[in-house]
């Protein structure tokens, strides 16, 4: 298994999170950048055109009324037969006062004199029109209408008014004689002026007028700053174009101009909006987008950590109880906090823990068991009252003389305790239990008086193997008590020890009383205990076997009334050295 | 904790920051500059025009400005006294054009004590620190009227000046170019000095009249609008026009009428516009602690009977359409 990528789960979390959702906060900006900014853009271009187009709408109105003013005025002079007569200059002066901005009607004849002058001003003492260029070009195209630049009217006295000068050459009749001229109508340029003035394209745009011919700017709302050479206005652009909006790139700043034509005077009204005006909205939309990634990233390190944290807390916590465990404390329980598979973990981790604890406690009270059998097993072989017994039969074939007897008891007896006693171990050799067997038996016979006889039986290969110690005795003396004792015929016991398969078996078999088939459920059971005074019973020895080698191993009886009782004690086939590690080891 | 805390509180600042433009700019910007505007008077063609040009900056600028200026052009005091309660007001920065150099160092002294830029248009001011002078070489002016009128006379003739009591800082300096100048045409003679008030036309045709009456002049420089005006007048009543030479300063329509008239032949002309345009757009600069030249020459244009209609001047001289 790969060890390398040990990262926290609040990182990898807190990490994948914030890329994610950095990724999709990226790619919606963007898409809605792009798409907002091409509509923006879009946007002002089409304001402002349109507010162009609307500009040059009411110019070339506001032109094409003063044109057919002029027109009629045109019509009506060459029409009336003298233009001296009175009638025509009250018609004249109806029609004037008809537009607000008309300033002044003269006719002048082809040598610059004054022929007719509407309103009745005093002109200027040294005036001389030839040389205007709205006489000029009156004179030079004939039957054109010509409609000058606004200048500033140079006919009266002590007036410097804006205007924009219509001409026209004219055949009229004066003082009798038909003869050339040229009409005059003067119309304010206030109206333009603020027309133009008053258009507003952003905060800074602005409409200028061009004169199409000559490229001569008619009207500038920085016209002086031109003139001044403190500004420049690039009209290339406009020139170029009749209609339309353009991207003009050439300034610091990039402007759109948009470009729309006056058919009858030959203007060109240009609208000049700054581009970062138009897209204010972008660039702060922008900004917007920006300061709302960096909040959105903060919010998602934020929510993240505090989302892993959330997670990886009781994990932590969970690894914490667990290392008590591993230094032995079981006790503590690990709280359940935390999501659900946290909270299941720690469930079966206290499961776990309460199996062990019940596990531990199980083997504590069996290792206690064990021993007080083996206590119980130990006081039995030193029960006084089996001593008394002997030694009072020892002292009684000392006064029989039976010298020989009396040295096989104390030898057998000696032996027994040699054995039980041993070295304070808990499992022995087969061979040393048959042993301590056949010295019990011994003691017995002779105590009996001859009442039984006996045999002990061994496969030759089993006698090495390990057996737990002082199993068989109580088997034994079971049998005497309960079997041989009270039988009135000879009693018979035989002992086999053998091998069946990988186990071992030793066989108590007795020909006495036996048991009544209840009696022996209740034995198998062990609800009796059936110990009467010395031997330490049936079930201390079951109980030993099943604690050392497990509960499929023990005792097994088989008995009927008046035949006798067999008690067959199984264990598994163990070295000697190998028992006594498990002895020890447990 | 602490550091969750201070990330939610960024976070926060952030989003509300996104959704209220404007809500964390702290920069400057042009827009909330206010620019306290200081002139001599409103009346006249001159200082309208003045107005005209800084509205003009003000308009492609988006700054904020106020106008004031006293009732009569004389007025020291009166100009003084508002322009010392418009600092109260706290300016980005101030566009003076002052009636009086020494008087003004008070203000002056007070504008740099509240780090407020003052921008000097009109009249140079030497009484205390300005950021910048923007305006005509007076001087220069002075010298170019003398070498026009010296043309004009042929290098030889006994001439007058027109000067102004009124006439302060600007006054002073072309009087002084036009004496200097006057050295070195050995032909011309300076014969007499009139003085007048400046703001009163009728009493300086009154002097113009005493001066012409007692002595042959040959040529007149009058150094501003009324005394021009005045003397242009005393010369057309007593059809003097032809042979005495004017040569007078700045325009209004009855100058140029009679100019038109040939009752004077030169008028040096500023232009008031630009000034005011420069003047705004400058203190705009100072205000954003740009640098900024510390003294701007506009060029003066000599108008004559001839070139008056040409395109370019007519803006000049008829700036308002009406």
């Amino acid at each position: 298994m790969k060890r390398g990528n040990s990262r926290s789960i609040q990182y990898i979390l807190s990490v994948s999170l914030m890329l994610f959702s950095v990724f999709i906060i990226i790619v919606v900006s963007t898409v809605l950048y792009s798409r907002f900014a091409t509509t923006a853009e879009e946007n002002a271009f089409r304001n402002s055109q349109q507010i162009v187009d609307q500009v040059s709408y009411s110019l070339e109105n506001n032109v094409q009324a003063t044109s057919d003013l002029f027109n009629m005025m045109y019509h009506i002079i060459t029409q009336s037969g003298d233009v001296d007569s009175e009638v025509l200059h009250g018609q004249l002066e109806t029609m004037m006062s008809t537009r607000a901005d008309t300033v002044s009607l003269a006719l002048f004849d082809d040598k610059g004199q004054l022929v007719m002058d509407l309103p009745d001003v005093a002109m200027k003492k040294a005036l001389d029109v030839t040389s205007e260029s709205w006489f000029q070009s009156a004179l030079d195209t004939p039957s054109h209408l010509s409609i000058s630049l606004p200048h500033v009217q140079n006919l009266y006295r002590e007036q410097f008014r804006w205007v924009v000068s219509l001409s026209k050459s004219i055949a009229i009749i004066h003082n009798g004689k038909p003869i050339q001229g040229v009409l005059l109508l003067d119309v304010n340029f206030n109206t333009i002026d603020e027309l133009s003035d008053r258009v507003s394209l952003g905060e800074k745009g602005y409409v200028y007028i061009l004169d199409e011919s000559a490229g001569n700017i008619v009207y500038h709302p920085q016209l002086q700053l031109i003139y001044a050479g403190l500004k420049e206005e690039n009209v290339e652009l406009a020139l170029k174009h009749t209609y339309g909006s353009y991207a003009d790139k050439t300034a610091d700043a990039a402007k759109i101009i948009s470009v729309q034509t006056i058919g009858n005077v030959g203007w060109k009204v240009v609208g000049v909006s700054y581009k970062n005006e138009a897209m204010t909205s972008i660039s702060e939309l922008n900004r917007s987008m920006f300061q709302l990634l960096l909040a959105l990233i903060l919010i998602v390190v934020l929510l993240s950590s505090i989302v892993s944290r959330r997670i990886s807390r009781p994990i932590k916590q969970l690894e914490l109880s667990m290392k008590n465990v591993e230094h032995g404390n079981f006790e503590q329980t690990a709280v359940g906090g935390g999501p659900l598979e946290v909270r299941q973990l720690a469930d079966r981790f206290n499961i776990m823990i309460g199996t062990i604890k019940r596990l531990m406690r199980q083997i504590v009270t069996e290792q206690e068991s064990k021993r007080t059998y083996e206590l119980e097993a130990l006081q039995a072989q030193i029960n006084p009252h089996f001593l008394y017994n002997t030694l009072n039969s020892v002292v009684r074939m000392v006064g029989m003389n039976k010298n020989e007897e009396v040295t096989t008891m104390i030898t057998s007896l000696s032996k027994l305790f040699r054995i039980s006693l041993g070295k304070g171990k808990s499992v022995i050799t087969i061979a040393d239990e048959l042993e301590h067997a056949r010295n019990y038996l011994v003691i017995q016979q002779m105590r009996f008086k001859n009442k039984f006889d006996f045999s002990i039986d061994a496969d030759e290969d089993v006698l090495s193997y390990a057996t737990l110690k002082l199993i068989v005795q109580p088997l034994i003396e079971n049998a005497l008590v309960h079997g041989i004792e009270p039988s009135v015929d000879k009693g018979n016991i035989k002992v086999k020890a053998m091998r069946d398969g990988q186990d071992i078996v030793i066989e108590v078999q007795d020909n006495g009383l036996g048991m009544s088939e209840e009696r022996l459920k209740q034995v198998t059971a062990g609800q009796i205990t059936g110990s009467k005074g010395s031997g330490v019973g049936v079930m201390n020895v079951q109980e030993r076997i099943r604690l050392f080698y497990g509960q499929t191993y023990g005792l097994h009886f088989e008995s009927e009334l008046e035949e006798g009782t067999t008690v067959t004690i199984r264990f598994p086939m163990m070295e000697l050295k190998q028992a006594e590690g498990r002895d020890q080891g447990e | 904790m602490i550091i969750s805390v201070l990330l939610a509180v960024t976070a926060l600042v952030l989003l509300l920051s996104a959704f209220n433009p404007g809500f964390l700019e702290r920069k400057q910007k042009s827009s909330d500059i206010t620019i306290q505007v200081i002139l001599r008077s409103h009346e006249g063609d001159y200082w309208q025009n003045v107005a005209l040009g800084a509205q003009a900056a003000v308009k492609e600028f988006g700054i904020t400005m106020y106008i004031t200026a006293s009732y009569e052009e004389e007025d020291v005091e009166g100009q003084l006294q508002a322009a010392m309660q418009s600092l109260l007001t706290q300016p980005d920065a101030i566009v003076l054009g002052a009636s009086d150099d020494e008087a003004f160092a008070p203000f002056l002294k007070a504008a740099e004590d509240r780090h407020i830029p003052v921008i000097a248009i009109d009249s140079v001011l030497t009484s205390g620190k300005t950021k910048s002078y923007i305006g005509m070489d007076n001087y220069a002016a002075g010298e170019d009227a003398l070498d026009e009128l010296a043309g004009q006379l042929g290098g030889q003739g006994e001439i007058a000046i027109v000067t102004h009591t009124a006439g302060g800082i600007n006054g002073k300096l072309r009087e002084q170019g036009f004496v200097d100048a006057a050295a070195k045409h050995p032909g011309i003679q300076i014969a007499d000095r009139i003085v007048c008030s400046g703001v009163d036309r009728e009493q300086c045709s009154g002097e113009v009249g005493k001066v012409l009456h007692k002595q042959q002049l040959d040529g007149i420089i009058a150094l501003n609008t009324e005394s021009s005006i005045g003397a242009a007048l005393e010369l057309k009543k007593e059809q003097a026009g032809e042979r005495v030479k004017l040569i007078g300063f700045d325009s209004s329509p009855e100058l140029l009428e009679m100019l038109q008239e040939n009752q004077l032949q030169k008028l040096i002309v500023q232009n008031p516009f630009s000034m005011g345009y420069l003047g705004i757009k400058y203190a705009m600069e100072a205000a954003l602690g740009h640098k900024i030249p510390a003294r701007v020459e506009i060029k003066s244009k000599l108008i004559d009977k001839r070139n008056m209609f040409w395109k370019d001047n007519q803006k000049l001289l008829f700036p308002v359409v009406q």
